[in-house]
């Protein structure tokens, strides 16, 4: 992943391409000498914990802040504002005028982004349609139910058709029904060759959908690349094991590394180096077991791994 | 320049849809015809009653001259005559008995008369008062100066038409004397002599004074409510990623401004009828001084102070994080035009004083001073130039530093900034 700003003909081409970027509030540093890719027409996930420069990069990759120093590149060039009516982003909090209808506000943000007023209406329509929120349209934005004005902002970022779209946290305050309707439009788009950015801490949600990731934390990535590569390189380091009665094994230090008990079963991260089978011995010895599995770690184990060292 | 529009045309078509626009676009007028208008209206209405007032004096000739004077002529002091003679033909009237009896048992009588309603008062002036020219009226009411202050003038009159005829002068020689001489004030402008002036001038300053603090103090502080509504909903993150914080905050201004300007119109239609309906209750005093060129000097200096006061009002909004907070600070805004206010009096009366002068020349302190001076006395044309060089200037710099703490303040949530932080938020890139 050596960064390479004359890419363009040979290499396959990046929507964004962030090259040791840094913001450093008053002696705090949010983003530390980031560095990120993002190909074209993928889903990208940028993940962390809470506060760990999620926003902030985000923020200087759209020019809301400009970076102390490093280099944002959008679509192959030098970041420039006019590249915003090519983006769409959603913020994580939703941020619409309380007072204003519907209808209005919509037109209002792709006038923003350069649309005619009657061009922006008609897409608006089609698109509360689509999501479901077309009775609404008359209604004043304050009238909508969280979940309702979350689609609505969704909508807000889309009436430009813009090739890059970024989603900081888009399944908040959703219902199941509501988060399977923008996931499929979500996938839709990234169809039609949109490249995607997720923004979140939710990790099951960026294994079902990313191809890519890119886990920071206090500022620094500390993992990235493609997701099979990431859980390839854990190998099958996990065991699910479900068991009744002693649980002393978990505590054999030796074999365990780390345990996280999900109530129904305990999912093990086995040793460098440890042998499933004497764990398996172990665990028969003093309990009944129901169900052993090797598995490949989740992504949240990953993250707690990779975060939880850090943090050590 | 296009979003500027889009931000200005929302921001106007919110504040104009709501209610409260509207009613304030009411009331203010309503407020100040209530401070202004309503007050004389109510005084002359009251004594549109019979005030029953007994004179006490030995001497009942000099009882009926007062009568005489106090009854049917007008009285000239402390008020324009021509405002006497109107509210006094049409609503005052008094019904004016004499007593010649004046022993301490008579005294005691008319004051117990007075205690049981029986009279309004009674002016007493035994001959030994008569003499030192130290009278009493007595009433239940003193604070009623209006009827003191014409029985002051009637007895004055009455004596002076008493020592005339004992002169040998003719009834129709003392009245000539005793006729009322009418000093109106006039403005010269430009060389002329116009008709505005006095009383009227007045009027018209410190209601166009009122007007301009009000509006410019209100709509800034909407501005600065509605950044801090935009900075703690968060939108400005998705504003941000299609505008700059310079076309936001410009729009803000200007959408703002257009709200005012709209108000002023609106007020200014309604003036019009409503200015005759004061001038045919309130007399000469409430005719107003609005030409052109004042409305137009207004209007610029509306403009000015209020993109001033509300680039202050918006950093102010982006650097607290809520309304409370807002309030602590308010006064640092306030502050220039309360000072404003104070030196109002001071620079109408001596608009050319040079306290007038370096005040009207403070551009904190320009929309409302200079526009007085104008009103009251043209300064010369260079004064008003330099005072419109230094506002702008002021205003280009506060645009210029009020965008930079705005730009950093609308996406820091949480702890207030010191100062010390603000000042860097300006060095930012």
């Amino acid at each position: 992943m050596e960064p390479n700003p004359h890419s363009g003909v040979d290499t396959p081409m990046h929507t964004v391409e962030l090259q040791q970027v840094r913001k450093s509030y008053d002696k705090f540093v949010a983003v530390k000498d980031l560095s990120l890719r993002i190909a074209q027409g993928s889903i990208f996930g940028l993940l962390g914990p809470n506060g760990a420069g999620k926003t902030s990069t985000i923020r200087m990759m759209i020019g809301i802040t400009v970076p102390d120093s490093g280099q944002v590149q959008m679509f192959g060039e030098p970041f420039r504002r006019d590249h915003l009516k090519r983006i769409g982003y959603l913020p994580e909090t939703s941020g619409l005028y309380k007072r204003m209808k519907v209808s209005e506000q919509l037109i209002l943000f792709g006038q923003l982004r350069g649309l005619s007023a009657i061009d922006a209406a008609s897409r608006a329509k089609k698109w509360c349609e689509r999501m479901e929120i077309a009775d609404w349209m008359d209604k004043k934005t304050e009238e909508l139910s969280k979940g309702m004005q979350q689609k609505m902002q969704f909508i807000a970022t889309l009436l430009h058709e813009p090739e890059f779209l970024i989603m900081d946290e888009p399944f908040s305050g959703l219902d199941p029904v509501n988060a399977t309707l923008l996931k499929d439009v979500l996938l839709e788009l990234n169809k039609e060759g949109r490249t995607i950015l997720f923004s979140t801490h939710r990790m099951d949600q960026v294994e079902k959908l990313c191809s890519s990731i890119c886990l920071i934390n206090r500022g620094e990535a500390v993992l990235q690349g493609t997701l099979k590569e990431i859980k390839a390189s854990y190998g099958r380091s996990n065991v699910q094991i479900e068991y009744e009665g002693a649980d002393d094994f978990l505590h054999e230090n030796g074999l365990v590394q780390s345990f996280n008990n999900y109530g129904n079963y305990v999912e093990v991260r086995l040793s460098p180096g440890a042998d499933s089978q004497k764990l398996l011995h172990m665990v028969a010895q003093h309990s009944r077991v129901n169900k052993f599995e090797l598995v490949e770690p989740s992504l949240e184990d990953i993250f707690i791994d990779v975060v939880g060292k850090a943090d050590a | 320049m296009h979003n500027i529009f889009l931000f200005a045309r929302r921001e106007y078509l919110e504040t104009v849809r709501k209610k409260s626009f509207i009613v304030m676009t009411i009331l203010l007028p309503a407020m100040m015809f209530g401070f202004t208008v309503l007050p004389s209206m109510i005084a002359s209405k009251k004594s549109g009653e019979m005030q029953k007032v007994v004179i006490a004096t030995s001497d009942a000739q000099f009882g009926e001259d007062v009568r005489e004077q106090f009854t049917n002529l007008p009285a000239e002091d402390n008020k324009t005559p021509k405002h006497r003679t109107n509210s006094d033909t049409s609503t005052r009237s008094f019904d004016v008995q004499i007593d010649t009896n004046v022993t301490p048992q008579e005294e005691e009588a008319l004051t117990q008369k007075v205690n049981s309603h029986e009279i309004d008062g009674y002016l007493w002036a035994p001959p030994g008062a008569l003499a030192q020219r130290k009278l009493s009226y007595r009433s239940r009411n003193s604070g009623d100066l209006d009827t003191v202050g014409t029985l002051s003038g009637s007895v004055r009159r009455a004596l002076i038409h008493q020592s005339l005829s004992k002169h040998g002068a003719s009834s129709q020689e003392i009245d000539d004397v005793l006729k009322p001489v009418d000093v109106d004030a006039k403005k010269i402008e430009n060389g002329k002599v116009t008709e505005s002036g006095g009383m009227g001038t007045f009027f018209s300053v410190i209601l166009l004074m009122v007007l301009l603090y009000v509006t410019i103090l209100m709509y800034s502080m909407s501005v600065m409510r509605s950044v801090l509504e935009e900075k703690n909903s968060r939108i400005f993150e998705v504003l941000l990623s299609a505008a700059t914080p310079k076309e936001l905050m410009a729009g803000k201004i200007a959408g703002a401004a257009a709200v005012g300007l709209t108000q002023i119109l609106i007020w200014t239609l309604l003036a019009t009828p409503l200015a005759a309906q004061a001038i045919m209750i309130g007399g000469e005093k409430f005719r107003l001084n609005l030409s052109i060129g004042n409305m137009i000097f207004f209007g610029v200096f509306f403009i000015l102070g209020f993109v001033l006061y509300s680039a202050l009002a918006a950093a102010l909004g982006a650097s607290v994080n809520s309304e409370q907070e807002a309030q602590q600070f308010q006064f640092l805004i306030m502050m220039p035009m309360i000072v404003s206010v104070i030196f109002m009096t001071p620079v109408i009366l001596q608009p050319h004083s040079t306290m007038a002068t370096a005040l009207s020349l403070i551009p904190f302190c320009t929309p409302l001073l200079m526009y007085i001076r104008i009103l009251v006395e043209t300064p010369p044309a260079w004064q008003i130039a330099l005072s419109l060089v230094l506002l702008i200037g002021t205003i280009y710099a506060m645009l210029a530093i009020c965008s930079r703490i705005y730009r950093v303040g609308i996406l820091m949530y949480g702890k207030r900034p010191t100062l010390p932080e603000i000042v860097k938020w300006l060095k930012y890139a």
